[in-house]
């Protein structure tokens, strides 16, 4: 395994275990970002050399992320200005049932 | 115009969505009387595709004339019509509900109109998804549909709160796994068509790859279908209207699972390709960890959560079809997977009709509920049949061909989860028509509604009924051409693919 695919694959690993075990909204979206740069790198790893497919879905990934990720941004910013926290069992505790 | 209806049935609600949205500043009447008509015009263009699909089968329509596998292939089956049907039927249900929730819940006219615009983006993703073979294009629609759903939630709550969040992360997480999923299969054979990949998955005899990416699509979906299980969406209950939980939780899930029945028998089912023992106990694990979820079904004292865990529960017995892969489980399962979609949509719209504006809806309040409202109770206890499988519902039909399928396939493991969660529902269920038909208390009398605003409900519950009755027209026309070639007693030629001879 080369560096670049120990690189991509601890990108993923660290992002998928990230969204899932952080308490921290902000992390999880940030986890998630480093799970989609993981995929957007592997689909560079495929172009050099080889057919321009894996390039443009690689760009198409990358603006798919960013949107997504202003999204989830935006909607962290809106917890942190209502509850002043972005931990997630503080702002459950406060979410009316 | 006609040659190219695969496409415009994606193009017209989005092109719908547009014009409700500039509409909307003129009359907000008008933008949702829009939305409802392109919704229609949506259905009736579904309706016009059942001629050809009877008389030639499968439509397979190339995006731009780029043929495939270098061009984006939209494959239209009569199986896909027929869930594609469904699918805007209950959009335009849903939309017909939203109007008055809107009204409850005390939203301002226009985030009730550009709800309708949103529903109207959600609805050609969702037909992108049930469509379309290429699988990074499939990856977007995805996306876009997750987005639009959360964008659809958020626009619909008076405050915006966590439940969004996690249906728009988790979401987002579940299409990144596919789309690793995807890239796997696409590094190692070099195409994201669907019936290429499976051609060269069988040539290159890349197995390890073809359970990695298999592995890799269950996760990502295991993700999304999840929703709206309170165990992970529990802020969203107190917020979100009924009416919308049940068009995501019925139609949402219902098409992912639909596709990922398409990545496992069309895409991964290579010939020669055996599962490991491993595999074998994990997919037991997450079948026998749905059937749970009836049990913590049975254990709320709230019906909303109640029927969030049913829905969840229920796809058990569809993934169980997949894990038993035989002509009969598989009919089971896309049987079920049809019902399903009814029920639970029936399920939430009952619960959106009796409670004002979302929020909880504890059992005690519908003690008596099938003497004040006797069509609702009837429609609530067809719904509740279907899930223990009861004649002739649909439900019944479609547990019959998994009890066949495991019988045929001697898995005594998941014939034993069948039963037992059938059993168990038989007596929830006369629990739910004690309680239906129990004697309420006058302090529990409820405003009465108008058979119009029934008339969705009894629809669906009316379609479980025609779903289990013409069982057979169905499984003819629809459900057997869906299934892989395999199975369809058709002559296989030995065609060349690609100069070498395929085996």
């Amino acid at each position: 395994m080369s560096l670049f695919q120990a690189l991509i694959l601890l990108l993923c690993v660290v992002g998928f275990h990230g969204v899932f075990f952080h308490s921290s909204l902000g992390r999880k979206v940030f986890s998630w970002v480093l799970l989609q740069a993981g995929l957007v790198t592997f689909l560079f790893s495929l172009a050099p050399g080889g057919p321009a497919l894996p390039k443009v879905l690689a760009v198409l990934a990358a603006a798919v992320t960013l949107s997504v990720g202003l999204g989830l941004t935006l909607l962290c910013r809106k917890f942190w200005k209502q509850y002043k926290s972005l931990d997630e069992n503080d702002i459950l505790k406060r979410v009316p049932k | 115009m006609r040659e190219h209806l695969p496409a415009l049935l994606i193009v017209i609600p989005l092109v719908g969505a547009w014009l409700a949205l500039a509409i909307s500043f003129l009359s907000h009447r008008l933008s949702r009387w829009t939305a409802v008509a392109a919704l229609l015009a949506d259905l009736l263009a579904v309706l016009d595709l059942f001629p050809r699909l009877s008389a030639q089968g499968d439509w397979h329509y190339s995006l731009g004339g780029w043929a495939p596998p270098w061009g984006i292939e939209l494959v239209v089956t009569p199986f896909s019509a027929f869930f594609a049907a469904l699918l805007l039927v209950t959009a335009l249900f849903t939309s017909f509900y939203l109007g008055s929730h809107g009204l409850l819940a005390g939203l301002p006219k226009v985030r009730e109109s550009l709800g309708e615009v949103l529903l109207l983006t959600l609805v050609p993703g969702l037909l992108g998804m049930l469509w379309v073979r290429d699988g990074f294009t499939f990856y977007l629609f995805l996306q876009f549909s997750v987005v639009a759903a959360a964008a659809w939630m958020a626009c619909m709550t008076r405050q915006t709160g966590p439940g969004v969040f996690y249906f728009l992360l988790w979401g987002s997480t579940g299409a990144s796994l596919l789309l690793a999923g995807f890239l796997f299969l696409y590094a190692s054979t070099g195409t994201l068509n669907f019936g290429d990949l499976l051609a060269q998955l069988f040539i290159f005899k890349n197995y390890p790859i073809a359970l990695t990416a298999g592995a890799l699509f269950t996760l990502g979906w295991t993700a999304i279908v999840l929703f709206p299980s309170p165990r992970a969406y529990r802020p969203l209950f107190g917020q979100t209207s009924p009416f919308l939980l049940g068009f995501l939780s019925s139609v949402f899930v219902r098409t992912g699972l639909f596709t990922l029945f398409l990545f496992f028998f069309l895409v991964l089912d290579v010939p020669g390709l055996s599962q490991p023992l491993g595999l074998t106990v994990v997919e037991y694990v997450l079948i026998y960890s749905l059937f749970l979820e009836f049990f913590v079904a049975a254990r709320q004292k709230d019906f909303l959560h109640s029927i969030a865990y049913l829905s969840v529960a229920q796809l058990g017995y569809v993934f169980a079809g997949f894990a038993l892969g035989n002509k009969s489980a598989l009919t089971g399962a896309l049987m079920e997977l049809t019902t399903q979609l009814l029920v639970v949509a029936g399920f939430f719209f009952i619960a959106g009709s009796l409670s004002s504006g979302g929020g909880s809806l504890p059992f005690s309040r519908m003690v008596g509920l099938a003497r004040s409202r006797p069509l609702t109770g009837l429609s609530l206890v067809i719904f509740a049949a279907t899930i223990v499988g009861v004649p002739p519902t649909g439900g019944f039909f479609g547990k019959w061909y998994l009890v066949l399928g495991a019988f045929e396939k001697k898995d005594w493991v998941l014939l034993a989860g069948i039963l037992l969660t059938v059993l168990f529902n038989f007596v929830y269920f006369f629990r739910l028509i004690l309680l239906l038909y129990g004697h309420r208390s006058a302090a529990m009398a409820r405003p009465a509604v108008t058979l119009f605003f029934k008339a969705p409900i009894l629809a669906l519950a009316a379609g479980v009924l025609l779903l289990g009755i013409f069982h057979l027209e169905i499984i003819h026309h629809f459900i057997e051409p869906a299934l892989p070639k395999a199975f369809q007693n058709l002559p296989v030629p030995n065609v060349p693919f690609l100069g070498k001879q395929v085996e």
